[in-house]
Order: C-alpha cells, then sequence, then structure tokens
C-alpha cells in the first residue's frame, strides 16, 4: 500500500491505498512514468508482492524509478536532482538518466550521519529503474516525454542547458526550508474550504511566513492569486467590507492582466460596475480562486483577544462563518499574536481550523536571515557585499546568543525593507535613520501605535505631522539611549563583528551608556559571551584579515594612534581632521570594558566609574601621542594643553619635555612602546605575534631594548628623563616585556633561561608591582611550548613536565589569553600521554601499570583541560580504568575498594557512554561474582549433586568436570584433606583410558601438575592452623612440587611457564621454611632456596623476554649459582654437605638446560653454540678462578690448555 | 558511437541450490549459451548490506564493519561479473569482435512474477572496475535496466501520445506528527527550482503540486487534467517494509531517511 496524507486534518494518522489501485488509478489517466522517492518502494529481497515498482510495472506503468532500500534524505535528495536536471536539462531517456545520476551517488559518497558525522557509503545501487519490456515497441525507444523534450528541443535556442545567475527568474524562494511542517499544515487545514486562523507569540515569524506563503502560492499555482493584507497597516474592519474591497483592489494590482475563468472574469466585469455593492464585492471573491492571507489581526479596543471579547467575538464569529458556509473558492487564512482561549477556540472550531506557530529555533532564524539577505539581493538587484567571513561572522554571532534574534529581526528586515546595502544603513544610524526606515522598524518599535494612541487622547485626526514625530522620536531615542530603548545597544554591537567599524559618532555614546551605568549587566553578560565562546572574532586570522583590508594602516606611529583611538575610550570629539572618517574599530574595546567591569567585580566597592576612571587615565596617555603626532609642533603643544585643561590629568610634562628635547622623533619610539606595553596585558598571543615586526624595528633602532643588553644599563635608563617623566616604570617594564615577547617571537634556544632573566628583570624594574598575570602566562606559555618541542628522553623531562602541569594557570588573564595557556598545557599532557602510549617512554625502570597510574595522578588535578585534550585524557584514563577493573576483578574480591576506585573515576569519566558501559559491565560482574564466591558451600552441594548425577548416568566427561570443581572448591577453602580425596578421585579417573578419549593426554598431566602445585601450596602456607609435623607437612609440599615440576616438564604453554615459576618459587619457600627447622643446615637450605629462587627469576622472563636474553638469565642464573657454591663458607666447615651440593647443583644446572631447551625448541646448532659458549664463558670466570679440578662437574671439562669447555653431549640430559 | 543492449533472461530457477539458469540475449537477436548464477551473498551478508545501506548512518562510528561490507560489496559486483562475462563477449564477437561500443546496456527480465531474479544487485555492475580489460575495451559504460512483464491488458492498450509538453505531478505524502522529518518540499522544491531556473524550461514543463498528499486530492487532479496530461506522477513519501504482508508503509521516524 502506500499511505497518503489523511482526508480529515485533524487527523495524524496517513491513509492507505493499495499499490494496485494506485497504479490503475495512474494507468487510467495515462500516466506512464512515476518515480517513487520513498523507502524501500523497491525492495526486491522480499517477496516479489511488496516490491511496489514491480506492482506498478505489472499494472500498467510503463516505467518506475524507486527505491531498493531505505535511502537517506541526502542521498535522495541529490538522486532526484540530478534525474530531473538530467530528464529536463539534457533531454535524457529515463535509463540514461537514473544511470548517470547512479555515477553521481556513486562519485559523491559523502553522507550526513548521526552526531553531525560523515561517512562513506557506497548507495549508488538503492535507485533502480524497472520497466515494461514492451514499453513501445522496443524498450530502448524514445519515452513519452523524451518525445515531447525531442519535439520541442528543435525549438529551443542553446542557452536552454546554460543556466547563469542572471537567467534566474525566481529569487531562492527554497532556502526558507524551515517553515515546512507549518506549511503542510496550513493545506491540510485548508482542504476543508474552512478558513484558517494562525496564532503565535508576537515575533515567531508569523508575517514572514505570511509573506512566504504569498510567494510559494503564487508562484506555484496554488491558486489564482494570493492576496496578504494587515489588519494594521491596510486599516481592514469586520464591520463592513473593507476585507473584500482591499482584496479586490489587491488583486487587481498585482494582476492586472490576470486571466482569471471566464465566470470569474464576468464577475470581475460586473466588479467595475457595482463597485459600492458589498455583495458584489463577496461574490467576487467567493467564486475566485483566491487565498487571502490577513496578516495582524488586532486586539480589540480593552487589551483583549477580539475572540475572548464578546461584541468583536461576535463580529469575528458572524464573518468567518459566513466565510466558511457559503459555497466558495477562496480560502482565507487570518495571522493573529493572539491565542484564544479555550472557550472561545471551542465555540470557533466548527468554523475555523486552527494552527499555532512556534516561534524559529536559532539555526532556523539563521536561515531565514540569510534567506532574507538573499532576497534583498534579488530584488533590488545589487549584491550587498557580505563576505564569506562576515557571514560566518552573522552566523556565529546569531548562534552565540539567543537574544541575537531580535538582531536579525531589525537589522535584516531594514535591509531588505529599504533595499540598504549594510553600509548605507550604518551610515543612516550613523546620522539618524531616514523616515523610511523607521516606518520598516516601527512594528519593532510600536512608536506608530504609542503616536497614535498619544494623538487619538489629545487630537482628533492623525495627520502626516505624526510621522516627523516618530523621526524625532527615534533619532531622540538612539542619541539618548534611554533604558527601555535597546534598539540602539544592539545595532551598535551588532555592528561590531559584522563590519569591524563602528560609527565614530557612537562610541561616545557608548562610553556613556557604560559610565552611566545603563545596560551594564547585558554588557557584563555579551562579552562574557562573546569572549568565553567567541574568541575568533578577534584571533590572529581576524587581526590578519583586518590588517589586509585596512592597507593604511601600515606600522607607522600613526597607525599606533589610530589603533588606540579606534578603543572609543579615548575618542575626541573635536579631533578635526578625522572627523569625517571611520575609525577602524580594535579588538581592544571589549577587552578594556571587561577589564574594568572585572576590575569592579574583583575589588569591592570600587565603583565602576573608579574603574573606567583608571582604564582613562591609562589612555589618557595616549591621547598625549595622539597630539604629538600632529605635524606642527607647536599647534599639537596648544592642543595638549588645553586638553589638559579640561580634564585635570598633569600628564604634559612629559610631553613637553620630549618636544623640547629636539629628538623628538626619536623619543617617538619610547612614547610607542609605552602605548605598546600599556596594550600589552590586554592582547592576546595572536596580536602579540602582529606586533613581532613593531618589536622587531623598535629593537634594531634602540640597543638598549636588545634582548643582550645588561641589566645594569636598562636600569640606568630609569635615570632619562623621559622615561621618568612619562611614567615612572612604564618604560621599563616595556623592556622587559619587549625582551620576553622578543624571546618568544624567536623562539630562542635557551627560552626558559631568558625567560627567568626576563622576569627577573620585570621584577626588580616593576619593582614590587608584582608581575602582571598576562606576563607570568607567557612565561608559563613560553615554558609549555619549550617542553613540548624538547625531544630529550621521558626520565630527563619528567620532573619538568610534572612542574609545569602543577603550575597553576595564573588568574585574571583575558579569557583568550587563558585559553591559551590551557591550551599548551593540554598539548603537553598530550605529547606525555603519547609518548607514554608510543612507549618511548617506557624503559626498564618502568612499566605501562605504574606509568599509566603516574598519568593518572599527573593528571588527576588539572583543571579544566581543553575539550580536546580533555576527550583524550578521558580515553586514556578509561583504559586505565579498564586495566585496574580487569587487576580488581582477577584479584580477590574487596567490595570497598572496588567501590572507591568506580567512584573516583566517575569523577573524572563519567558521561562517556563507553565508560558508563564499562562501569554497569563492571558492576554486574562484580555483583555475580560476589554472590558466586560468597555461597560456595551451596555450590560445592550443587556440585556434589551433579557429580553424583553424572556417575549415575556414567558420564566420564561431566564426573571429571565435577570433580575438578570440587577439588577446586577444596583449595578455595584450604581444606587440605577433602583436596587430597579430589585429588585421589581425579587420579583415579584420569587413569581410566576411557578418558583419555575425551580429554587430550596434555590437558590431563597440566591438571594433574597444577594440583601437586596446589596441593603442596596448601601445604606451605598453612591456612588450617595445624601446627604439628611440620617437617612432614614441608616435606609432602615439597613432594607435591617435585612431582608438578616433574609433570610439567615436556609440557609447553605459557600456563605452565607460570606454574613452573611458582613451584619454583614455593620450592624456594620451602628451603626457606626448612632453615628454621634446621639451624645447622641452614646454610645450605638457603642456597638451595637461593637457587630456587634465581630458577624462579630466570623461569620468569622465559615467557616474555627474546631467546637472547633467555640465554643471558640463564647463564646469568649459572654464573651465580656457582659463584654461590665457590663462595660458600660451608665449603670448608662442611665437607659433607659440599657433595651434596654439588650434585644438586648439577643436577639443577642440568633441569634449568633441558627447561630452556623446551621452552626454545628447537635449538638450532648455531643457537645451541651460542648457548654453549655463553655458559662456557661465564663458567670458566669462575671456576678459572678456583682450583676446580677436583671437583667433579660433570659438564665442564678443562682442556689442556688450561681453559673449562663444556662437555655435555646434549642427548645426555634427554 | 552505438550502444550494445544485452537483456539477461531468467531460464529458470532451482529452488534448492538457488541457483539460477540465464542466458544473455541480445537486441539482434543473438542468444548465448545459457549459464548458472547463484547469489554472492548469503542471509547474513545481505543482512550485513542493509545495516550498511540504511542503519550505519546511525552508527557511524562502525568504520570497520562499514568498510567490510563495502570491500565484500565489491567482491559480489566482480563475483557478478565474472558469471556474465563469457555470454557477455561471446554475444559480442558474435556482433563484430571490432566495434566498440558507447556503453553495454543490460536489462534484467525475471521469468514470472514470482521470480527473485531481481534480488540481485544488477546496479553495482555499472562500476567499470569490476569488468575486465576485455569488456572495458569493448565499451565505457554499463548500464542497468530491470524489466518486469505486464499483465495482458496493459501492453496492449498502451495509448498514442497527445501532449507535446510535460507536466509533472508531485504528490508530497509527508506526515505532520514526525518531529524533525524531512521537510516537506525538500525534493518538490528542488525539481521545482530546476523548472524554474530556466524561462525555456518553463515553456515546456509543467509542475503540478497534489496539495496536501491525499490520494483524494490525486484522485481529483488526475480528474480535473485530460487523459495521458502527465507524463511523470513524483511520489514523495515514507517507506518501510511490513513483513507481515509485504506492503509497504510510507511511515518512518529516522531523520536520517527518507
Amino acid at each position: 500500500v502506500l499511505y497518503f496524507a489523511s482526508e480529515d486534518a485533524h487527523s495524524q494518522k496517513s491513509k492507505a491505498k493499495s499499490a494496485s489501485a494506485i497504479a490503475d488509478l495512474l494507468y487510467k489517466w495515462g500516466v506512464e512514468n512515476v518515480v517513487l522517492n520513498a523507502c524501500n518502494s523497491a525492495n526486491a529481497l522480499q517477496p516479489p508482492t511488496s516490491n511496489l515498482a514491480q506492482t506498478f510495472i505489472q499494472h500498467g506503468i510503463s516505467r518506475v524509478v524507486a527505491m531498493s532500500y531505505a535511502v537517506k534524505t541526502d542521498t535522495a535528495a541529490m538522486f532526484v536532482e540530478s534525474l530531473y536536471h538530467d530528464l529536463f536539462r539534457s533531454h535524457a531517456s529515463f535509463e540514461e538518466a537514473v544511470s548517470k545520476s547512479r555515477g553521481i551517488l556513486k562519485a559523491q559518497t559523502s553522507r550526513k550521519a548521526a552526531y553531525g558525522v560523515d561517512i562513506d557509503v557506497k548507495d549508488f545501487i538503492v535507485p533502480v529503474l524497472y520497466q515494461c519490456p514492451a514499453t513501445p515497441p522496443s524498450w530502448n525507444n524514445t519515452s513519452p516525454l523524451e518525445f515531447a523534450a525531442g519535439a520541442l528541443s528543435h525549438s529551443r535556442s542553446s542557452r536552454a542547458t546554460h543556466i547563469n545567475a542572471e537567467e534566474l527568474e525566481d529569487p531562492p524562494v527554497e532556502e526558507s526550508t524551515c517553515r515546512d511542517m507549518d506549511l503542510l499544515s496550513l493545506e491540510l487545514l485548508l482542504a476543508t474550504s474552512r478558513p484558517v486562523l494562525v496564532t503565535g507569540a508576537g515575533g515567531c515569524g508569523k508575517t514572514t511566513f505570511a509573506r512566504h506563503l504569498q510567494e510559494w502560492w503564487e508562484r506555484t499555482d496554488y491558486a489564482e492569486g494570493v492576496v496578504y493584507l494587515s489588519f494594521v497597516s491596510d486599516q481592514l474592519r469586520f464591520d463592513n467590507n473593507s476585507i473584500y474591497e482591499k482584496a479586490v483592489l489587491a488583486v487587481r494590482r498585482a494582476k492586472r492582466d490576470l486571466e482569471v475563468s471566464q465566470s470569474s472574469q464576468t464577475i470581475g466585469n460586473s466588479f467595475h460596475e457595482f463597485q459600492e455593492s458589498a455583495d458584489t464585492l463577496r461574490n467576487y471573491i467567493h467564486r475566485s480562486r483566491l487565498v487571502l492571507l490577513l496578516d495582524d489581526l488586532p486586539a480589540s479596543e480593552d487589551g483583549g483577544s477580539p475572540f475572548n471579547s464578546c461584541s468583536e467575538r461576535e463580529r469575528l464569529l458572524n464573518f468567518l462563518s459566513k466565510f466558511g458556509k457559503e459555497d466558495n473558492q477562496c480560502k482565507l487564512v487570518l495571522f493573529s499574536r493572539i491565542t484564544p482561549d479555550i472557550q472561545s477556540l471551542n465555540a470557533i472550531e466548527n468554523e475555523v481550523g486552527h494552527h499555532a506557530m512556534v516561534a524559529p529555533s536559532i539555526e532556523e532564524a539563521d536561515q531565514i536571515g540569510m534567506y532574507y539577505l538573499k532576497r534583498a539581493e534579488a530584488k533590488s538587484g545589487k549584491s550587498y557585499y557580505i563576505s564569506a567571513a562576515a557571514a560566518k561572522d552573522l552566523h556565529d554571532f546569531v548562534h552565540f546568543h539567543e537574544k541575537n534574534v531580535f538582531f536579525l529581526k531589525v537589522f535584516i528586515p531594514v535591509l531588505v525593507r529599504t533595499g540598504q546595502s549594510p553600509g548605507d544603513l550604518l551610515k543612516h544610524i550613523q546620522y539618524g535613520l531616514p523616515r523610511y526606515c523607521i516606518e520598516a522598524l516601527d512594528p519593532y518599535l510600536g512608536w506608530q501605535s504609542k503616536i497614535e494612541s498619544s494623538l487619538s487622547e489629545n487630537q482628533p485626526s492623525p495627520g502626516p505631522s505624526a510621522i516627523p514625530d516618530i523621526l524625532a522620536s527615534f533619532n531622540q531615542g538612539l542619541y539618548d539611549y534611554g533604558m527601555d530603548n535597546p534598539l540602539a545597544y544592539w545595532i551598535l554591537l551588532s555592528f561590531a563583528p559584522f563590519q569591524r567599524r563602528i560609527p565614530q559618532d557612537l562610541r561616545p555614546w557608548l562610553f556613556r551608556l557604560i559610565s552611566n551605568g545603563i545596560l551594564q549587566d547585558e554588557f557584563t553578560d555579551l562579552f562574557y559571551e562573546i569572549h568565553s565562546q567567541s574568541v575568533r572574532f578577534f584571533d590572529h586570522q581576524a587581526w590578519i584579515d583586518f590588517a589586509d583590508q585596512n592597507p593604511q594602516f601600515d606600522l607607522t606611529l600613526g597607525s599606533v594612534t589610530d589603533f588606540l583611538l579606534s578603543t572609543g575610550l579615548i575618542f575626541q570629539e573635536r579631533a578635526p581632521e578625522r572627523s569625517s572618517s571611520y575609525w577602524i574599530i580594535n579588538p581592544l574595546l571589549p577587552y578594556i570594558l571587561r577589564y574594568t567591569i572585572l576590575t569592579r567585580e574583583e575589588n569591592d566597592g570600587e565603583t565602576i566609574m573608579e574603574g573606567l576612571t583608571k582604564a582613562f587615565w591609562e589612555f589618557m596617555d595616549a591621547r598625549a601621542m595622539i597630539i604629538l603626532e600632529d605635524a606642527d609642533e607647536t599647534q599639537a603643544q596648544l592642543k595638549l594643553a588645553s586638553m589638559l585643561e579640561q580634564d585635570g590629568y598633569n600628564v604634559g610634562n612629559a610631553v613637553e619635555i620630549s618636544l623640547n628635547d629636539g629628538r623628538f622623533a626619536e623619543r617617538r619610539i619610547f612614547l610607542y612602546t609605552a602605548l605598546v606595553c600599556l596594550a600589552l596585558p590586554r592582547l592576546t598571543i595572536s596580536q602579540l605575534l602582529y606586533w613581532e615586526k613593531v618589536l622587531d624595528s623598535i629593537l634594531e633602532r634602540y640597543e638598549f631594548l636588545e634582548y643582550e643588553v645588561p641589566e645594569e644599563e636598562l636600569l640606568e635608563y630609569r635615570g632619562e628623563p623621559v622615561v621618568k617623566a612619562i611614567l615612572d616604570n612604564v618604560i621599563l617594564l616595556a623592556c622587559a616585556r619587549g625582551s620576553i615577547l622578543h624571546g618568544y617571537l624567536h623562539k630562542n634556544e635557551d627560552v626558559a633561561a631568558n625567560t627567568e632573566r626576563s622576569l627577573r628583570l620585570v621584577q626588580s624594574i616593576a619593582g614590587g608591582q608584582g608581575i602582571l598575570p598576562s606576563v607570568e602566562a607567557g612565561v608559563l606559555m613560553l615554558r609549555l611550548q619549550k617542553c613540548i618541542t624538547d625531544n630529550r628522553s621521558w626520565p630527563e623531562r619528567r620532573a619538568e613536565v610534572r612542574e609545569l602541569l602543577e603550575t597553576p594557570v595564573p588568574d585574571g588573564l583575558p579569557p583568550d589569553r587563558g585559553i591559551m595557556v590551557r591550551s599548551a598545557r593540554g598539548g603537553l599532557i598530550m605529547k606525555t600521554m603519547t609518548d607514554i602510549r608510543n612507549g618511548n617512554v617506557a624503559d626498564s625502570a618502568f612499566d605501562m601499570t605504574a606509568l599509566s597510574t603516574e598519568l593518572e595522578e599527573t593528571f588527576s588535578d588539572v583543571p579544566r583541560l581543553a575539550v580536546a585534550s580533555n576527550i583524550l585524557a578521558s580515553s586514556y584514563r578509561l583504559g586505565s580504568f579498564g586495566k585496574s577493573i580487569s587487576n580488581f576483578l582477577s584479584g580477590p574480591v574487596d567490595d570497598g575498594a572496588f567501590s572507591t576506585m568506580v567512584n573516583e573515576a566517575h569523577r573524572t569519566l563519567g558521561g562517556m557512554p563507553s565508560f558508563n558501559a564499562m562501569t554497569s559491565w563492571a558492576r554486574n560482574f562484580s555483583a555475580e561474582r560476589r554472590e558466586f564466591t560468597s555461597s560456595s558451600e551451596s555450590r560445592r552441594q550443587e556440585f556434589h549433586l551433579k557429580l553424583v548425577q553424572a556417575r549415575s548416568q556414567n558420564n566420564l566427561h561431566q564426573e571429571y568436570y565435577y570433580l575438578k570443581q570440587l577439588f577446586n572448591i577444596a583449595i578455595d577453602d584450604s581444606d587440605f584433606q577433602s583436596a587430597l580425596d579430589r585429588h585421589d578421585e581425579l587420579l583415579e579417573s584420569e587413569a581410566n583410558p576411557d578418558l583419555g578419549s575425551i580429554v587430550p593426554e596434555e590437558m590431563i598431566i597440566e591438571e594433574m601438575s597444577s594440583r601437586c602445585l596446589n596441593l603442596g601450596t596448601i601445604l606451605l602456607i598453612d591456612k588450617s592452623g595445624v601446627l604439628t609435623d611440620v617437617e612432614h607437612r614441608l616435606d609432602s609440599a615439597d613432594n607435591y612440587f617435585a612431582q608438578a615440576a616433574d609433570l610439567m616438564t615436556g609440557l609447553k604453554s605459557k600456563k605452565i611457564g607460570e606454574d613452573i615459576y611458582n613451584v619454583a618459587f614455593s620450592r624456594s619457600g620451602v628451603c626457606f621454611a626448612r632453615c628454621g627447622i634446621h639451624p645447622c643446615e641452614a646454610d645450605l637450605y638457603q642456597a638451595q632456596a637461593i637457587v630456587h629462587i634465581l630458577r624462579a627469576a630466570s623461569i620468569e622472563y622465559m615467557p616474555e623476554v627474546s631467546y637472547t636474553t633467555e640465554i643471558t638469565s640463564h647463564g646469568k642464573a649459572i654464573k651465580m649459582l656457582l659463584s654461590l657454591w665457590v663462595q660458600s663458607p660451608q665449603q670448608e666447615i662442611l665437607e659433607n654437605l659440599v657433595a651434596q651440593f654439588v650434585e644438586w647443583t648439577k643436577s639443577q644446572v642440568r633441569s634449568f638446560l633441558r627447561q630452556l631447551q623446551e621452552y626454545a625448541p628447537p635449538i638450532g646448532d648455531e643457537q645451541s653454540t651460542d648457548l654453549w659458549a655463553f655458559i662456557s664463558d661465564e663458567a670458566q670466570q669462575v671456576l678459572l678462578a678456583l682450583d676446580a679440578d677436583k671437583l667433579d662437574l660433570g659438564f665442564f671439562r678443562k682442556d689442556e690448555e688450561g681453559s673449562w669447555n663444556v662437555a655435555v653431549d646434549l642427548a645426555d640430559l634427554e | 558511437m552505438a550502444n550494445f543492449t544485452v537483456t539477461c533472461v531468467e531460464e529458470n530457477y532451482d529452488t534448492v541450490r538457488r541457483e539460477w539458469r540465464l542466458h544473455l540475449k541480445s537486441d539482434e537477436g543473438a542468444v548465448s549459451s545459457s549459464f548458472l548464477l547463484t547469489s554472492p551473498y548469503d542471509t547474513n551478508d545481505e543482512a550485513e548490506l542493509t545495516w550498511y545501506l540504511e542503519q550505519y548512518a546511525d552508527d557511524p562510528f562502525a568504520t570497520a564493519r562499514a568498510s567490510q561490507i563495502s570491500s565484500r560489496l565489491q567482491d559480489y559486483g566482480q563475483a557478478l561479473a565474472l558469471i556474465l562475462e563469457p555470454a557477455l563477449i561471446n554475444l559480442m564477437t558474435k556482433s563484430g569482435s571490432d566495434r566498440v561500443y558507447n556503453k553495454i546496456r543490460i536489462g534484467v527480465l525475471g521469468n514470472g512474477p514470482q521470480s527473485r531474479l531481481q534480488s540481485i544487485h544488477w546496479e553495482i555492475l555499472e562500476q567499470m572496475s569490476l569488468w575486465r580489460p576485455t569488456i572495458q575495451d569493448y565499451a565505457s559504460q554499463v548500464s542497468i535496466v530491470r524489466f518486469v512483464a505486464q499483465d495482458g491488458t496493459g501492453v496492449a492498450l498502451r495509448p498514442e501520445i497527445t501532449t507535446r509538453s510535460i507536466n509533472v505531478l508531485i504528490v508530497s505524502a509527508r506526515p505532520v506528527d514526525i518531529e524533525n522529518d524531512v521537510p516537506y518540499r525538500l525534493v518538490s522544491r528542488k525539481i521545482w527550482s530546476i523548472v524554474r531556473s530556466s524561462e525555456d524550461l518553463t515553456s515546456w514543463i509543467n509542475i503540478y503540486f497534489a496539495r496536501p498528499g491525499r490520494f483524494s486530492e490525486l484522485e481529483k487532479i488526475l480528474e480535473l487534467k485530460k487523459k495521458h496530461f502527465f507524463s511523470i506522477v513524483h511520489f514523495d513519501g515514507h517507506g518501510i517494509v511490513r513483513r507481515k504482508d509485504q506492503t509497504l508503509v510510507f511511515r518512518t521516524d529516522s531523520r536520517y531517511k527518507v
């Protein structure tokens, strides 16, 4: 079946029609070609009856394009666009068009997927073409479509296939997509021929939508005409025929040459004759296929809704019910910001369809904004230059604060309605808006209605005089910045990122705005928003762009002046020669403002004015600079004097001195440097980079600023009158900062040392004022940067890395500076983690576990990493957490430790899906295991039951399995006797040849050996607490261990390797235990124990280390063994033991060699030669040093030259 | 250059071995010897492919799985090409071994309405890289069309062409109850824009909308116009396979799918 939209507008359920019914209908009306742009419409994996395309063809349709799978939205859009393009523009046949469009999908495989990810999918196989083989007469003949296309093609010029932008007939209506659902609802509601009421909050976009509807419906022939009328601007009333009158006039106006159908034509003519007749007008409207869009349905006089006040409701309902009941072709849509109450809604629901609109989301608002700009361009035929960067800014701007929808609603409509470019509008705002702009803005400001209401109170009729009042009112408002007039404020701020320029006349207002305490909160909020989220306005690239776009902004003193002037805070209205131009807006402005606000917040009691005064103080010095720049020095001096008088700030001395000094040009550079340095704390790193050249030029010309200049010499300049006079410390501070910056910019090799020196300088020069946070941060960043590129090995870097990461980021930084430092930190952390991951860091002193623990510790207290590094850190932590989990789960049950670990991990990792999954798995596992272990008795019983069952069923394999489980339980419970009983039973069972046919022999031996090891272990550990017969106990344990070792010989697996290690280690334990029992033989046992330990040590390496290392460890073991033996003091004292020991040693060595053979089979000739040579070498060192002749070592023989050589035939060892 | 047109005709299907017996027939009437075809995919592979085409977008981080399926799809295509090649070369040689074609057009015709031959992903063969150089020497393109035989009535009653302009009817059946659904006019607006972008096209192509996309609206608009008025009817809607009765329902709730 195919599902159609429901016949009932209120029902959301779709209506099903069977495929064959539709196919029959289409066939009946001679439709040849069908495109089914719907998922699975040609699904061929299901039975053929579910293949719609096939069904359509079977019912007589000639060609069906359909989808064989669910199809992605972007795939479908791409395919359909290409399909119709090929069909219409290239006159391709269906087959060609489908094949070509598949080719497009094949070539562009990138598709949108969840989480904003793009994926590559070869989904070109999804769209398929079904065709009737006998499409007349042969399947590859021209289709009807092609026929028509072909018939017409000759009459078409060649430009048919080549479209350029100028030919575009329609503005791009398709851009505005976010109202699609509203449109659909409306079309459904209108299908019932009733009037429809659209309600929505003021400003949610009703008018925009209505205008869009008008455009779309008109152009796609939804009706013969779509008329838009506003109750406000067209002064409509319900109580007369004004609606009809206006509508008819609108139709006439818009479609003078409209060719309506014959009947309407008649009525149209009659309309001319009987214009005054209300009925005629109504009839004309009713019988035309029109859509009336009536906007701004007003509130009644008392401020309530027309639906909720009785008389109004009567009138409205009367009108609507008449309209709805009368048999008319016209459709009516009313737009109102007032939502009717439920009672009214019930009353009118039979008469009127209702649709509620909601405000667009930020994204949609953005879309609408861009749409309007484009439309405005299309309408006015000129291009509003909005560069890609500006568009991006606009986009970001809209996104960063919800309030900026307001910006869109004001700025864009003004552009659109007045047809101005942003630049023009800007000018108007600067000099006061012209009337038509204000009229365009009025819906947002409501001045007109205010004036109207005031007029209606005081004056009898609203005359043309109202308009100048609006103008005055607006411009006055703009100038006054009244508390209730945020519009100007918003426009002002909106321009900053949009244009990067600000009209100079607005700057003092801005200053006043803040200094008067108006909109403080908004500013604070706004600047926090901008600078925490949208640093990019002022990032490096923006800065470079800015410089590129302003070629006059070269490195002159004048440019610096401009730069500082453009902060706005030092603007002087009387600055004569610049009054006609725009100052360049610079990124410092918000910083200064924020700085002020921050200062206020940090120092309780300090008012914003005090903060501003402070900021102003600094920039008053800058103003002195402006004067200096003036070509006529006398004139400059005079100006300065007058300004100083006004301001009462006595900074003139400095300037005077510099002017009288006769070295004005050279002194400029001091001032210049001072100014740069004043700005330094607020400059971003990227801006600092911009000043690189500036600083270079300073450094070139003034040696005292050189990096290498001795401190003393630098300090000397304190005495310079000019320095003293300007700002005691500023110039020196500047030098020091210049040095730091210089070091940074030139990537000086020894940055750390130099920065330390610079810091020292700053401290000494700035004298007790402390280091400014930005300088400190700069130094920290340099060091971090240095450390990231440091190629030294981990142990060398480790201390520094730690120290750097423990150094906190200084407080009170400008946000972007803080982000810079934190990012550098993040970089270092990532670098370190990568080092560790890549194994560059791991050496024999560290194992990965230790390192990951260290990593965990190192980074656990790094606060607020940049997002990217945080994610990376989390993934490492996750890994380390996983490792801890796995260690924990294989270790003993310790719920406390587990939950501590999980809680700790939650703190750092909480919210990550993979972490959550892992935790929940671990928690479950842990819970299960707890249950498992806590009920060992019940398990024992269960296994016992099953064992009995298995025996009764004569199931040997199961019996063996449950015996093993019971043995393990006995071992877990340290119940030696039960374990031994089970062991015996198991041995019995293992002796059964039938078991051999089920369980491989090797596995049985492995089981046996591991049981012996377990039995020995519980004997040795002696958890039973029974102290009797310790010696016997030890002997038995050792027996079991020996048995285990014997059994293991010949087996090869990693587990056996571990077991052999355990055996060796346990045996050393036995030896030590014997020492205590047999003090007289303690030495021997100690020696034996050491040999076992050595053996264990060598074995421990086996599975892990390389072959050569294996040999080495064995060789070393032998060497130590021999040394031990040779050096043993018991050699002389306990003669009888020596022989034993020698024997034992020999057997141990043999065992080693055997073991070695087992582990590294086969030992090739070359390898064994190496081995023997090595053992020989090692042994010789020892043996040669001794009189070893009398020892019968068996495998070492002394040759004629007196050298010891290995004399063992490998075969002997077998 | 001419096109080389063949139809891949199903002779029969062995339900036990799941094997088709096919032959190729050129439009010149030459017939190749028959050959056997089994789907290079088993049920699991098909399920994987379905996941790849339909669910991968909802699970975009499963790239390893996707790239495995993608390379399996390539193998599938190669296997299919390999089966068809001998018969194809045979027919091409028959029609003149020295000829070079612009395109090889392959039609696929199943045997009767219950044929499962269309379950093969024939369109994959449009990738030229799958074919061996011999075929690539003959032609630079391959295109696929699926054939379905019509019921007896259909063919005979095929009408004459009566219109010289193209009328396209767009039926957008998007549900109003699904949030984040595909925009109602996403596709229709594209078609409309193509036509409206050129005065030349608007002179002979007309776009009509069934608004709203209801069956009655479709009936109404078809009845309103003359027979053979609409050359193309474009359905824009949702679809999922309902296994119970093996029919289609035009609704789904994924925002990544049509």
